[in-house]
């Protein structure tokens, strides 16, 4: 179909109802002033009148432009169902938001919409950050499914971890065992996992070969499945404090940051899907490994046996 | 014509007296017992009466021969004794362990072919790498010594960022590696979590003990030992490596992921689990363990009386017209190779008919390469004509 037939045909501004009957009464009008005012009134009346006429124009550009801009910004937001036309489980959501929003904006109860608004503020908050590859799990072990989809995930054959172990209590409850069962799983199916822990002198005195229990047999198990496990006594890193971060490396998708409370339950973990991050964390690893002794050392009885 | 003297034990070995009395014993007790309940007993050692097992000399069960086989590569009472059908079960074993901490492995171009494709086919599926140090030609052509070897093994080891290290002790072309020396040299200057060692052409040929120092050191029986029937041993004993080699080995059995029933039969001994596994050949396991008696009391000057062999050959083929291509005094064995540029168009095949032709059983490459496998008795007059002959007709 051809767009302009749709259009209806343009008619001259001078035939214009409007234009003509302003048109003939203004004439009209300063016709009969002519008759009955002087010149000097006659040139004021028209002078007032030619700067409304300006004012009015100026005004009208101005809506005009504003109108404009409101158009554009609307467009740019239509174009937002179509750049997520692609992906059908965004577009869904996008769907179920949009529909959520349009009951919100029929609600008369002034109280619902303001905790609505609240709630709404949070949420946004929170996919920005996600959209900007920052994932953050404020109190809760349910970081542990990403992090095995990331352990499982084809393109990660590499996974550098820094367990930051300041109690015995470190991965030692349900959720910690478990992590630690799919660490030895994917490592006996080819993972290549290298743990550096940075163990707290009171659970590794300085005379002590190795860490106490139960971090000793939680270390050595995971060296007895093909892991590389290296080991440094916090007191050493007092001077590169910015070093003592418990945080994981999976490949090149991502990096988590782990903070426990002093049960060693998670307090947060922070996921970044971040190149820079990713790089920030290798050097640091990098930095951090040069105080560190391999457990395969440790366990040489030519290096000394534990 | 048959043969007359046997120079062909780097490919398999002659059979030892006590060895083939063993296999003996065995297949008279097949006549009677096949796989009955009294021949288990005999097997695992646990024969209340007795009767069964007096056919034998030197049986005394499965955990006895891995307590000798222990005792003879010189480890410590702790360590542990693998046995399994063949030697390719441990380089998939060796695989295993290196691609668990190792990002990557170095080797050298003494190594095993077959064992090298084993290692080299695991890193690719898991994206690891191996590179490879070219020591043959060094050694042979260019006569390098123990320093240059170690020289170039250290400066790869540098340059690849290595953190593994697969050896021969001794190449099937007959260099005879100082690996432990190796190994001490690397584990102060590097991250090395993992050392393998290939003895096939080792075990009961040189004297030096491997075992210790390295993780895993594993070899045949069917070559230098002469048990003729093959049969594989690898031990391992580390302090830093044993549980972990421990466990690798447990998880392959149990998730089937190792195809050695005798490994299979052997780990899982009398447990209900293995009871009715796959039906194993057992004679290489009898076989082995009077070819272990044998070398147990070997005549210590027996490995002297080889290096002489070695010798006397090296001169008498050099006389033929051929070029022996004798290593650094240190990187010698009880292999000698040599070469003719007149048959270097030759097929193997006919270059080995040619030598049976004249009594002599010896190995045979391309490029006209023979190589001779030295006995540990002195080659009589008798045994140098023969060679002689052989060498000149060809």
């Amino acid at each position: 179909m051809n767009v302009s037939e749709e259009r209806p045909p343009r008619k001259s501004v001078l035939l214009s109802f409007r234009f003509l009957t302003v048109s003939v009464i203004g004439s009209f009008a300063m016709a009969i002033t002519s008759v009955y005012a002087d010149l000097p009134a006659l040139v004021a009346l028209l002078g007032a009148l030619v700067s409304i006429l300006a004012g009015l124009a100026l005004e009208a550009i101005h809506q005009a432009e504003t109108h404009n801009n409101r158009q554009n910004k609307w467009f740019a937001q239509l174009q937002v169902p179509v750049l997520l036309a692609s992906d059908a489980n965004l577009t869904e959501r996008y769907v179920e938001l949009s529909e959520a929003l349009a009951r919100l904006s029929k609600c008369d109860d002034e109280v619902l919409r303001e905790v609505a608004l609240i709630r709404l503020a949070v949420l946004t908050n929170e996919l920005t950050a996600i959209s900007t590859g920052s994932v953050v799990f404020d109190s809760t072990e349910t970081w542990r499914t990403v992090y095995e989809k990331l352990l499982r995930a084809d393109d990660v054959s590499e996974y550098l971890s820094v367990a930051w172990v300041r109690t015995a209590d470190y991965w030692q409850d349900t959720p910690g065992r478990q992590s630690t069962e799919l660490n030895l799983q994917r490592a006996h199916e080819g993972l290549l996992i290298e743990r550096l822990a940075i163990v707290n002198d009171t659970i590794w005195p300085p005379e002590a070969a190795l860490p106490d229990e139960p971090i000793r047999r939680w270390l050595l198990d995971q060296h007895e499945h093909g892991m590389r496990i290296l080991l440094v006594r916090e007191s050493q890193l007092k001077l590169e404090p910015e070093l003592i971060v418990d945080y994981g490396i999976y490949g090149n998708r991502a990096v988590g940051y782990q903070e426990l409370d002093d049960q060693s339950r998670t307090k947060r973990f922070t996921l970044r899907f971040d190149h820079e991050e990713i790089q920030l964390a290798k050097d640091r690893w990098q930095r951090l490994k040069l105080y560190a002794i391999p457990l395969w050392k440790i366990l040489d009885r030519r290096t000394g046996t534990p | 014509m048959p043969t007359e003297l046997y120079l062909d034990t780097a490919r398999l070995g002659l059979i030892s007296p006590t060895a083939k009395s063993e296999s003996e014993a065995y297949l008279r007790i097949a006549e009677r017992e096949s796989a009955s309940s009294r021949f288990d007993s005999m097997l695992f050692a646990d024969d209340t009466t007795g009767e069964v097992g007096d056919e034998f000399t030197t049986w005394s069960g499965i955990a006895d021969l891995k307590e000798r086989f222990r005792r003879f590569s010189g480890m410590t009472a702790t360590s542990s004794v693998l046995l399994a059908g063949r030697t390719k079960t441990f380089a998939r074993i060796a695989a295993r362990l290196f691609f668990g901490p190792c990002r990557n492995l170095l080797v050298t171009d003494l190594g095993w072919p077959d064992y090298i494709d084993i290692l080299n086919s695991h890193a690719r599926r898991l994206g690891r790498k191996v590179d490879r140090v070219a020591l043959v030609d060094p050694v042979l052509r260019d006569r390098a010594t123990p320093s240059d070897m170690l020289n170039l093994i250290v400066e790869a080891y540098r340059r690849g960022n290595c953190d593994g290290l697969f050896l021969s002790a001794v190449s099937n072309t007959g260099i005879n590696v100082d690996v432990c020396a190796i190994i001490a040299q690397l584990e102060n200057k590097f991250d090395l979590p993992i050392v393998v060692v290939d003895g096939a052409q080792h075990l009961a040929h040189l004297p030096a003990r491997l075992a210790d120092c390295c993780d895993f050191y594993f070899a045949s029986t069917h070559k230098w030992l002469g048990s003729h029937l093959p049969l594989a041993v690898a031990c391992y004993g580390q302090s830093r490596s044993q549980t972990w080699i421990d466990a690798t080995v447990r998880r392959l059995i149990d998730y089937d992921e190792i195809d050695d029933p005798l490994l299979r039969l052997v780990e899982e001994c009398r447990s209900d689990a293995g009871q009715f596994g796959e039906t194993v050949n057992l004679a290489p396991l009898f076989a082995a363990s009077g070819a272990l008696a044998d070398a147990e009391n070997a005549d210590e000057l027996a490995m002297s009386s080889q290096r002489t062999n070695v010798d006397i050959l090296g001169e008498l083929l050099a006389d033929c017209g051929w070029q022996p291509l004798l290593p650094n005094d240190h990187f010698r064995s009880g292999i000698l190779l040599a070469e003719s540029n007149r048959l270097r168009g030759a097929k193997p095949s006919i270059l080995r008919n040619g030598l049976q032709q004249c009594g002599l059983a010896a190995t045979t490459y391309e490029n006209g390469l023979v190589r001779l496998s030295a006995p540990k008795k002195l080659l009589t007059p008798t045994d140098l004509d023969i060679v002689r002959h052989a060498f000149q007709s060809c």
